[in-house]
């Protein structure tokens, strides 16, 4: 069965300062690069110190970012960004990216193929995996 | 693709949640304001009731693993519960749907 999207994350990342940090672009780099995961759509989203919310298209940004191919720009509506701004204060920006998961497309064809059912999809914060394998050691 | 004017990710992703009743409904403080909105413009039941999205199919949410859009770990358990529950009584008939908006819009707010 065709499978047009992989699942995807839209994760918003929010920033101290009104840049991004060099590292999470290389690190988002290698993570496109390894093939795992596709980028659909990125902009960013800046709260101005007078509390503005203003979006960043790909092109305006950081110029380290111009070079990244976004094939699906525009998939990431204006509310999932505005909303998202409402959790940034003043001199704040998030970048804000949608990330699909290209090794689940397949699965996702056979799940649908065989007419399995998502039942529940949960995504465990990293954090979350750290806080109870510890309190299950103790 | 247009960004501005249309229904977000997220909130399609929640509006389909709530419709199917499955749990993923609420997670994140944007899904819950998103899906919040979508209630409000629900809760009046009058005619003409905004028809579910099917003008735009969530990629999202019509698709398997891994993983719902927000990271958070929101306390949204006992409204997940509420809704499931009162999307089965909607189903059997045993609420209409104007009582259905008007529940769900009570138990989200």
């Amino acid at each position: 069965m065709d499978v047009r999207h992989a699942p995807s994350d839209l994760l918003v990342i929010g920033f101290a300062g009104e840049t991004v940090p060099q590292s999470v672009r290389d690190h988002l780099d290698a993570a496109l690069q390894s093939g795992v995961v596709r980028l659909l759509d990125l902009l960013a989203v800046t709260r101005d110190a007078d509390g503005a919310v203003r979006l960043v298209e790909r092109e305006e940004l950081d110029p380290r970012f111009g070079d990244l191919d976004v094939p699906e720009q525009g998939l990431v509506g204006e509310d999932d960004v505005m909303d998202a701004a409402e959790d940034l204060d003043p001199g704040q920006t998030a970048l804000v990216v949608l990330l699909e998961h290209v090794w689940a497309r397949e699965l996702t064809a056979a799940v649908r193929t065989e007419g399995g059912e998502l039942l529940a999809a949960h995504r465990i914060p990293a954090a979350v995996l750290d806080e109870v394998e510890d309190a299950a050691a103790d | 693709m247009r960004r501005v004017g249309r229904p977000g990710l997220i909130g399609t992703a929640a509006r389909t949640a709530v419709i199917a009743g499955t749990a993923q409904a609420v997670s994140g403080n944007v899904a819950r304001r998103q899906q919040q909105r979508y209630a409000a413009q629900q809760a009046p039941p009058q005619e003409a009731a905004p028809p579910p999205p099917a003008a735009a199919p969530p990629p999202a949410a019509a698709a398997p693993p891994p993983a719902a859009a927000a990271p958070a770990a929101g306390g949204g358990n006992d409204v997940v519960a509420t809704l499931e529950r009162l999307a089965a009584l909607h189903a059997s008939g045993a609420l209409t749907d104007a009582e259905f908006a008007a529940a769900k819009a009570a138990a989200l707010g």
